[in-house]
């Protein structure tokens, strides 16, 4: 074994992770609307989640009708996809009561898994069903007991809590005989998930229902005495969960599940991590030495975000996870084109999100494969009249491309220097991120 | 099963002389001792907590070990470790939250009774059925965003299958809105000690909201601005079906507020109520104990003119609009010339109109749009980008 490392653990914790076989994790991305779904699948998701129109916790997402649940997983598993349907919220008994029906449709559309956090969910779904469970992270599994007690009520998989390192996924794995996921990107709750009822108090809305108004991510002043005088910062937020340095980890450790959060994300969000994680995956898998870190990295910082931490998978994230920031987002390098909408022998017909014009550096995300450029010297309209400038919200023709595919993803480079790729080099943030991931990997 | 007017009640402090001035209070029957190391908010050390549950004894209370911690598998050995060298004979029971803490103790220490927390969810009665006969608890905590009606439900439920668990109900106190185990204070005090016991205010800069903050070496906790004050509404809450209301003390100065709670428990006086009141917080609330419509706003987070109903037949999605030309729609079914479709608008708007020709990109014209993706289709007034294009059925 190449010996990927684990992290700072205990030496007969690492003995313990000897005896497990390395396992190729599934990259689970999430799938908040039907073209996020097709984006994933395109990209290289192994799985992907998503919720009905009740039942789950992202109230905001579009969401999927019982129709295009199974559409989804029709269109999934041609492509080799799972698809997960999350239950998650806590519920009441009269919501338990309408929940049999609906558990039934999921079954003739052959869902792979359920996702659910409520003790009464579950026993719903077991007793009027027999689709596979899944305990949702909301559950804050965060222990080999917890785990066996779930396995014990049915339950065949765990998404752990954020707060479990990837050390302590594995043997809670062995312990327990259940598989493992865990969150390897994305925006991360600052409380125990499911322990927090700050919007249920404050604003009316259950938080465990779907109704986080995200009041982690407001701006607090410190004082000792009520309404006192004091700093202001945003204390209770937690930067954004990137892993892609610990993927050979999750593939040493025999983590089951790598997942990307964001049902709320954009289709350019979902193609981006689930192209880098997969190609960081695959690396893995096949013991390469160099997986490309930095570039990936630099894939991630493509999107807006909130600061990267690794947060709890390698140890206890510290006081250099919370995102004391005004900004709500880290800038991002590159803007969202849009999408192809149609890929003929004749025209590209692109779906545009912002402006495209004559001349632009347009880069396409291929799924496996590297960045590539599109022409951009001709534009057309859907008359087939040339244009110089085409907005959002409009359709532009483009010379055909042989790689290109109806779905993929197209994005702008925000600055010249970033239009420059080969020239790019990282931010200081980002090399002294790359340097702790490093130091902690290794 | 007849209820008392009054629940009983169980009481935690901060110091051993909060403990020993709020057991004296009449009605108090059980004393909840949180030690540093195994409690959420603990302030107790080991003598302490020893000597306070010898004492408790002594005067007749149930002494209750608070392990409510959320844990990794190496902190649960610690905190069994930690247990054992306590002496469990000192303690009626043990409370926890963890399923993993519970199953723990069920298996470690199989004689002592066991108080599980349901506070954080569990707000339907199968599961709260499947809690107890997974860990047969003498004791359920429930949370308190469960409204009277359903309390008395669940009591109903239980009693009608002998159930002979307690329920208990949080009528005094802070609300823990937030549980975390980073520590959020001390990074950004830098003159704090780490392992201090740090209580701070966070007031929210747009609301003008202030919640009491705690960091200790378990984390970091915030409560909800105004405490939690049902002590008016024993009866009803016996009348629902608890059996014990907890006070939980420990974040007020207890030498002041004891005594008024005495008083008002004694003789519940207008003059009474305001002096208890004035030893909380400015702003008092019930939380859900009359109702909890939590859910009901929900709807109002989506553009609900974009949201497809469950029956609908979605055609597709308008891409572009060209005035009086044409609409590029990206279609998800197939449609033919005269079909009657209808677009919603994101702002709203509804239009209803036939198709009268259909043309793939590069101009052609087509009797049906078979195959999903682009076509062009003649304008329809009103009918913007983005709008949403359904098949009608034809009666
Ligand atoms: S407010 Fe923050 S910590 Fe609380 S549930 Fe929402 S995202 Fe999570």
């Amino acid at each position: 074994m190449v010996g990927w490392p684990l992290g700072p653990y205990s030496v007969s914790q690492r003995d313990r992770l000897v005896e497990y076989r390395m396992t190729k994790p599934e990259i689970l991305a999430p799938a908040g609307n039907m073209f996020k779904l097709q984006t994933a699948v395109r990209y290289g998701a192994d799985a992907v989640y998503l919720a009905g129109r009740r039942f789950g916790l992202r109230q905001a997402a579009d969401n999927f009708t019982i129709e295009q649940i199974h559409q989804a997983v029709a269109f999934a598993h041609e492509n080799g996809t799972r698809v997960y349907v999350v239950l998650n919220g806590f519920l009441f008994d009269e919501e338990l009561e309408d929940l049999p029906p609906f558990l039934a449709e999921l079954e003739s559309a052959g869902v792979d898994a359920v996702i659910v956090s409520d003790l009464g969910v579950l026993t719903t779904v077991r007793r009027h069903s027999n689709l596979r469970v899944h305990l949702s992270t909301q559950a804050s599994a965060l222990n080999s007991h917890a785990a066996r007690f779930w396995r014990d009520m049915g339950v065949t998989r765990l998404v752990l809590g954020r707060e479990v390192s990837i050390a302590e996924a594995a043997i809670i794995k062995r312990e327990a005989g259940v598989e493992v996921e865990l969150f390897g990107h994305g925006a991360m709750c600052m409380a125990f998930s499911g322990n927090c009822t700050i919007s249920n108090y404050t604003a009316g809305r259950d938080s465990n229902r779907g109704g986080c108004i995200q009041s982690c991510r407001f701006k607090y002043r410190l004082s000792d005495e009520r309404g006192g005088a004091g700093p202001q910062d945003h204390y209770l937020s937690s930067k954004d969960l990137q892993g892609i340095a610990q993927v050979p980890s999750f593939v040493e450790a025999g983590i089951d599940s790598l997942k990307i959060e964001g049902r709320m994300k954009s289709p350019l969000y979902v193609a981006t991590t689930v192209r880098a994680y997969a190609r960081a995956r695959d690396a893995a898998w096949q013991r390469q030495a160099d997986f490309g870190v930095e570039d990936l990295f630099r894939e991630l910082n493509t999107m807006s975000h909130r600061d990267y931490t690794s947060g709890n998978l390698v140890d206890k994230a510290r006081s250099d996870s919370i995102y004391l920031h005004d900004e709500r987002h880290e800038p991002n390098s590159h803007d969202v084109i849009g999408h192809i909408l149609e890929a003929t022998e004749n025209h590209l017909a692109i779906h545009l999100r912002n402006p495209l014009e004559t001349g632009d550096r347009l880069e396409m995300l291929v799924p496996g494969q590297d960045i590539r450029v599109l022409a951009t010297d001709t534009l057309k309209d859907l008359t087939g009249q040339r244009v110089q400038r085409v907005s959002s919200n409009r359709v532009v023709l483009l010379p055909a491309d042989s790689i290109a595919r109806a779905g993929f993803l197209l994005r702008k480079p925000k600055s010249k220097i970033d239009a420059q790729k080969d020239d790019i080099s990282h931010d200081t943030d980002d090399a002294a991120l790359i340097q702790h991931h490093r130091a902690h990997a290794g | 099963m007849t209820r008392t007017t009054r629940p009983s009640f169980s009481i935690t402090g901060r110091t051993q002389a909060d403990l020993r001035q709020g057991w004296e209070l009449d009605g108090v029957t059980e004393v909840l001792l949180e030690h540093t190391d195994l409690a959420r908010i603990g302030n107790l050390d080991t003598n302490q907590v020893r000597q306070s549950a010898a004492e408790a004894r002594n005067r007749g209370l149930k002494t209750v070990l608070v392990w409510d911690l959320l844990l990794s598998d190496r902190e649960i050995a610690d905190g069994g470790a930690l247990i054992r060298s306590l002496d469990l004979s000192h303690f009626d029971a043990i409370r926890v939250q963890d399923p993993g803490v519970a199953t723990y103790v069920r298996d470690a220490f199989p004689m002592m009774e066991r108080q599980l927390v349901l506070e954080t969810g569990n707000h339907n009665l199968v599961g709260i059925r499947r809690w107890i006969e997974a860990f047969e608890p003498k004791r359920i905590v429930l949370s308190n965003e469960l409204p009277m009606p359903l309390i008395r439900s669940i009591r109903e439920a239980l009693d009608a299958n002998d159930h002979t668990v307690t329920l208990e109900y949080l009528a005094l106190g802070r609300l823990l809105i937030f549980y975390t185990p980073r520590k959020l204070i001390s990074p950004v005090e830098p003159e704090t000690d780490e392992w201090a016991f740090i209580e701070r205010f966070a007031t929210s800069v747009d609301e003008g909201k202030h919640f009491p903050l705690v960091e200790n070496t378990q984390g970091t906790f915030m409560f909800y601005e105004k405490d939690l004050f049902l002590v008016p509404y024993l009866e009803e809450i016996a009348a629902a079906g608890i059996d014990v209301a907890r006070f939980d003390l420990k974040h007020f100065e207890a030498d002041e507020l004891i005594p008024a709670l005495e008083s008002y428990l004694r003789e519940p006086s207008a003059e009474h109520l305001g002096r208890l009141k004035s030893h909380l917080a400015p702003r008092l609330t019930r939380g859900f104990f009359k109702s909890n419509r939590t859910d009901k706003q929900f709807v109002k987070l989506k553009n609900q003119h974009l949201v497809v109903p469950e029956q609908a037949q979605l055609v597709g999605t308008v891409v572009e609009t060209r005035k009086k030309k044409y609409l590029a729609l990206m279609t998800e079914l197939p449609f033919g010339q005269n079909d009657l479709l209808e677009f919603i608008a994101p702002e709203g708007h509804v239009a209803k109109a036939r198709v009268e020709w259909i043309r793939d990109v590069t101009g052609n014209e087509h009797d049906r749009a078979e195959s999903t993706g682009l076509w062009m289709v003649n304008h329809v007034g009103k009918v913007s980008a983005g709008s949403r294009v359904y098949r009608l059925r034809e009666s």
